[in-house]
């Protein structure tokens, strides 16, 4: 039988005299902090990070909640602490909030290679399959022994590049039955002008997030096909588009902000970036890859499309726009649509 | 004589065209145009035929500067008659039409 006192020699790599007498004062259980100190050392300081109950970007509080957690964790990174993110409030996962996580934890990773992090596991058991799923428990070196077997979880599908290489994209649209031959052209186009904004736009000038600017310019792309609807979205971490508007469109995007009755403000530039199709150096040919995006919802009824950068977003759906502020920034931009799925063709 | 000549995007060249340029990724529309459209173009009693569907899908970037960058970085006389584009999307002919219009526009305001 695993006594008490077994478990606590079998956590203490080293011994701990006082943390051991603490312990067992209290019958023999550990804190969160004293089984992570006991785990990797007190040569590290830990510092946890707290996940949110959703990681969702929709709604001002989990928008803000989501924006805030990501901030703290890349401060968190940027410290010399071994990070703990702490997943164990977490319940619920949403593809455009857990792509745009999922990007920003592949980006730390890259820029601090050798910094430790870890998962605390959520108690919510489709969260720590999804997460398996994905990868980010074996991008932080943690095995979880969570089996990823859902359906609603292994329907999850990513893929990731560097330059304008759309061959992974491709490939993972066309896996879906459920979308016809020209639906698959039309959300290739979509994905293929995405992919082209990130590499073309996003990264031309400093995030201003404080870390380092790795030199690779990535963009990552999720799919989830559901029971009713199909997900695809796009996420870079670059400047955000109310940032590289100016530099693409120069002086037009104050003037049309002005004609569409817009204030200044992210969402608005994201909406007016919907509308713009010249640039500042007279090249008319540029600027056309938002209004594809927008190209995939007005031919395929039903679906919406979401873009999602720095502290603005905008819902297109039905020949509208919707435009949203929010309280604070995702310091990025998310691209995602959303497709109904027809019954009958599945 | 004229002869045709035709080019397959989707086989010859790449089944997931994307972006501009060659230095962005390897399907770019400048390749595109400038591995075979320009080629193909260069034998002035040429017919090209261009054959659009078996790719998975076109951004407006690659067929933008694939034949709008023939207007723009060339000098080849009635494009619109020499290029031939094959489709069962007529919304994807008439696209590029409009690139290589706008171009010509573009290019005689200099």
């Amino acid at each position: 039988m695993k006594t008490a006192e077994w478990k606590l020699k079998r956590l203490c790599r080293r011994k701990d005299a006082k943390r051991v007498k603490r312990a067992r004062g209290r019958g023999g259980h550990w804190t969160l902090g004293e089984r992570l100190s006991a785990r990797w050392g007190e040569r590290q300081n830990i510092e946890r990070v707290e996940a949110p109950e959703e990681i969702y970007l929709f709604g001002k509080r989990t928008h803000s909640q989501l924006a805030r957690f990501l901030r703290t964790l890349r401060d968190s990174f940027r410290r010399k602490t071994c990070t703990v993110i702490d997943m164990t409030r977490t319940n619920r996962l949403m593809p455009g909030g857990t792509l745009l996580m999922y990007s920003e934890l592949c980006r730390l990773s890259l820029i601090f290679p050798q910094h430790p992090f870890r998962f605390v596991r959520s108690k919510t058991d489709v969260v720590n399959q999804i997460f398996e799923h994905l990868g980010l428990f074996e991008l932080a070196g943690f095995r979880s022994g969570v089996v990823p077997e859902r359906e609603d979880v292994v329907s999850w599908k990513k893929c990731s590049s560097i330059v304008n290489d759309c061959q992974p994209a491709g490939e993972l649209i066309e896996t879906y039955e459920s979308l016809s031959r020209d639906e698959v052209r039309q959300v290739f186009k979509g994905v293929s002008e995405a992919a082209t904004n990130a590499v073309d736009h996003a990264y031309i000038g400093s995030r201003d997030d404080g870390l380092p600017e790795p030199l690779e310019k990535r963009w990552w792309m999720f799919s989830r096909e559901s029971e009713s609807t199909l997900f695809v979205g796009v996420c870079d971490l670059g400047v955000g588009i109310p940032r590289s508007l100016p530099h693409t469109f120069g002086e037009r995007v104050q003037a049309l902000l002005a004609q569409l009755s817009l204030r200044i403000n992210d969402g608005s530039m994201i909406r007016a970036a919907m509308e713009l199709k010249r640039t500042s150096t007279g090249k008319s040919e540029r600027g056309k890859g938002l209004a594809d995006m927008r190209t995939v919802v007005d031919k395929i009824p039903g679906s919406q499309l979401y873009i999602f950068s720095n502290s603005g977003a905008i819902r297109y759906s039905q020949g509208k726009f919707t435009v949203l502020n929010f309280d604070n920034s995702i310091s990025g931009t998310m691209v995602g649509w959303t497709i109904p799925i027809d019954e009958a063709s599945l | 004589m004229t002869t045709v000549s035709t080019v397959n995007i989707g086989k010859d060249f790449n089944r997931f065209p994307s972006g501009r340029y060659k230095a962005q990724g390897p399907a770019s529309g400048e390749q595109f145009r400038e591995e075979f459209l320009v080629p193909m173009l260069k034998r002035e009693d040429q017919l090209v035929e261009v054959q659009l569907d078996d790719a998975i899908g076109y951004g407006s970037s690659f067929l933008e500067e694939a034949f709008g960058g023939l207007v723009r970085h060339h000098s080849f006389g009635d494009l619109e008659n020499r290029i031939v584009l094959i489709s069962d999307d007529l919304s994807l002919v008439a696209e590029i039409k409009s690139y290589i219009g706008e171009a010509k526009k573009k290019k005689r305001k200099g």
